[in-house]
């Protein structure tokens, strides 16, 4: 009995092995397909471990700021700085909209991973601030707190 | 995270503010994809050829449904999580190319290190897949991820997919040098295929995806035209399952082309302006290109069927064929048997009638001297007939044996006039030799077969001319190195359909019959297969019934 037994589960394994060694490469596709599938949807979707970057508020006339057209034919201007964090932080502050949230505007003292970058000549059309206007052809600060 | 300044998608991935293009470019391409690869897997799924091209295809189907995702969903983690396929999926592409060329140029499996080789290759792509190396942030004002893709990453997958091209490539040419000319019609189509499709697919993406990294452009239709590669791909290989291979997988073939035609003006909706006017036009189209698919796909299944009778009947038509040859083998052979049993009693007859007739066994008496020369005139027909069978049998077998040497012709066929005069005078005929020839008339032939030739060509002509001339007229071609043997009568003529059968076997004039002429019909045939044995001819003309008829005996000259 013992014998009948040991011979199935040799044959079962064997027939197993074979399958397996015939697909190998098959199988090492969907091997690789679930373990970087899983390791994306952990750290994308259940940690939320990625930078954001987003827009914000910016007052031209303390800080240099990137400008952009509201309309077609450039009547008003809307003055921003961009904030790249981290998105689980902001999600914890703001849910998953930011645009009505005044914590998203600006960088906690003890955060780390927070930055504001605003506009420097490499960035393109600034407003720069009226005290620095004249020295100061470009500025670029990058805020940490 | 939401991208705040753009609208949440209808239906998944539908949204007004998007160039048109992007839905023409990737919903009909990929579903062609799709249909001409499931077509040929269900065709025949156990071949590991159709499974890789499924394979190819179903993962192209994939990376245009994730790049319409990336178009369209404003979900940053979302997007995220699906960012690295832009990479890992083009990488699959690249090794199922490779091991898909592999067993298509060899038609068997690649080798287990071949194999090995590509994993090791693909590897790396996925376990980076999701660190900071592929993509480590998101920017929610262009609600894309380009400005934190790693261009290392990049360039590696795309390397894989350069790669790929020139693998691909050096598979096709050394296979091309060594196969059949049809097999590389197949590689040249096949060839141009993958090879469109790789280089297109993988140059214009990287283009596309390096040039929003550095901020050169912003929302690039430049990656659309990319995916064209493969619909240049798909149309070839269609054109490959249909010339080359079964006429099922041409039926199959067609239809996916037509289904995709369908969907292709289908797919016009998507981006036209949805005016009265477009629409009447797109649904005219569509409904158009429905008909006319529809009737290619009845006349190519009518033709198919037809084909299928055709190959049925051919079949039939072999057997038959075989089992005639068979019968025909077996006639000659008692043919053969029969004549010879004949001849020698028939010898014997012959022999003794003429004893008697001379007068061997005493005094002939008058009443019994007709009955006699009857006796004898049959037994020579009956001798000339079991000749003309036995020839048949040993042509129709190929053991006519011919003793080929360099023979005067004009002289031997001066002396076979000279022979059969008399014969010809007993029957009221004059039988006359002319010749007109510059070269002295040698050929090289068997001389017993053209004396028979000659008899068989003179004694029809003295049998079938009730009154005037027979001529024998000996003339040469020297520009085509050539000797002519007329036989030209006054007798009864042949009409033009006797004319056109009268080399066949048992072939004899209608008037022959009617005429009392005795006759196997076999003589014709036998005297120009030998002729033709001999590198000769003999041809037939007549103007017509009682017009007379000429033969012509032509054979090549040695000096």
């Amino acid at each position: 009995m013992t014998s009948v037994i040991l011979a199935v589960v040799f044959l079962i394994y064997y027939n197993y092995m074979t399958f397996l060694r015939r697909n190998f490469f098959l199988f090492s596709i969907i091997l690789l397909l679930i373990l970087a599938s899983s390791a994306n949807y952990y750290r994308f979707i259940v940690l939320g471990d990625f930078f954001v970057t987003y827009e914000a508020e910016c007052d031209p006339e303390t800080n240099s700021c990137f400008v952009r057209c509201d309309d077609d034919d450039c009547f008003e201007t809307y003055n921003y700085s961009l904030i790249t964090r981290k998105a689980n932080k902001i999600k914890k502050l703001c849910g998953e909209n930011i645009t009505d949230c005044n914590s998203a505007l600006s960088c906690k003292i003890d955060e780390i991973n927070c930055s504001i970058e605003y506009c420097n000549a490499a960035s393109g059309e600034c407003s720069l601030p009226d005290t620095e206007q004249d020295d100061i052809d470009t500025i670029s600060v990058l805020e940490k707190f | 995270m939401i991208c705040h300044y753009y609208t949440e998608p209808l239906y998944f991935f539908f949204t007004s503010d998007l160039p048109p293009l992007l839905y023409y470019s990737h919903i009909p391409v990929s579903i062609l994809a799709l249909v001409v690869g499931f077509f040929i897997y269900f065709n025949n799924p156990k071949r590991l050829a159709n499974k890789l091209l499924f394979a190819i295809t179903l993962l192209f189907s994939n990376w245009t449904f994730i790049n319409l995702i990336a178009w369209t969903n404003i979900h940053s983690d979302i997007l995220l999580f699906v960012w690295p396929y832009f990479a890992m999926i083009p990488a699959l592409i690249a090794i199922c190319s490779i091991y898909f060329i592999y067993v298509f140029t060899n038609d068997k499996d690649a080798p287990v290190s071949t194999k090995l080789i590509l994993l090791a290759l693909v590897t790396p792509v996925f376990i980076f897949a999701h660190t900071d190396l592929s993509v480590s942030g998101f920017n929610i004002s262009d609600c894309d991820a380009f400005g934190f893709e790693s261009l290392w990453y990049n360039a590696y997958y795309t390397a894989i997919g350069a790669i790929s091209v020139l693998w691909t490539s050096y598979y096709l040419i050394k296979k091309y040098f060594t196969s059949t000319k049809a097999f590389k019609k197949q590689i040249l189509l096949m060839g141009l295929g993958i090879e469109f499709f790789l280089i297109t697919f993988f140059s214009i993406t990287f283009i596309a995806s390096y040039l929003a990294n550095v901020g050169l452009v912003v929302d690039s239709d430049l990656e659309f035209y990319g995916l064209y590669g493969m619909a240049v791909f798909m149309v070839l290989i269609s054109v490959l399952v249909t010339r080359y291979d079964t006429f099922n997988v041409g039926l199959i073939a067609s239809q996916a082309l037509i289904v995709s035609l369908l969907i292709l003006v289908g797919a016009q909706v998507t981006y036209l302006n949805t005016t009265k006017i477009s629409l009447i036009l797109t649904g005219i189209a569509f409904v158009l290109t429905a008909v006319i698919g529809f009737i290619l796909i009845r006349s190519v299944k009518k033709e198919i069927k037809q084909k299928q009778e055709i190959e049925k009947l051919a079949g039939n038509l072999e057997k038959v064929n075989d089992r005639l040859r068979l019968l025909d083998k077996q006639k000659s052979e008692f043919v053969s048997i029969a004549s010879h049993q004949l001849r020698s009693p028939l010898t014997a007859i012959r022999g003794y009638v003429s004893l008697i007739e001379e007068g061997n066994f005493g005094p002939v008496p008058e009443q019994m001297k007709d009955a006699l020369q009857r006796v004898s005139e049959s037994g020579k027909f009956m001798a000339v007939s079991i000749d003309d069978f036995l020839n048949v049998s040993r042509i129709e077998s190929g053991n006519m044996k011919y003793d080929l040497k360099d023979i005067n012709l004009r002289e031997q066929a001066e002396h076979i006039v000279e022979d059969l005069r008399a014969d010809a005078m007993k029957r009221g005929l004059l039988l006359m030799f002319k010749t007109d020839i510059t070269s002295k008339g040698v050929v090289n032939a068997d001389f017993g077969k053209t004396q028979q030739i000659f008899h068989n060509l003179i004694n029809n002509a003295l049998k079938y001319t009730l009154k005037g001339t027979v001529t024998v007229f000996v003339h040469d071609d020297r520009a085509k190195n050539l000797i002519h043997v007329e036989f030209i009568d006054t007798g009864i003529g042949i009409s033009p359909d006797t004319l056109q059968k009268l080399f066949g076997k048992f072939a004899r004039a209608k008037i022959a019959s009617s005429a009392n002429i005795m006759g196997t019909g076999l003589g014709l045939f036998v005297a120009r297969e030998m002729a033709r044995a001999m590198k000769g001819d003999i041809t037939a003309h007549s103007e017509g019934e009682g017009k007379g008829s000429r033969f012509v005996l032509t054979l090549p000259l040695v000096m």
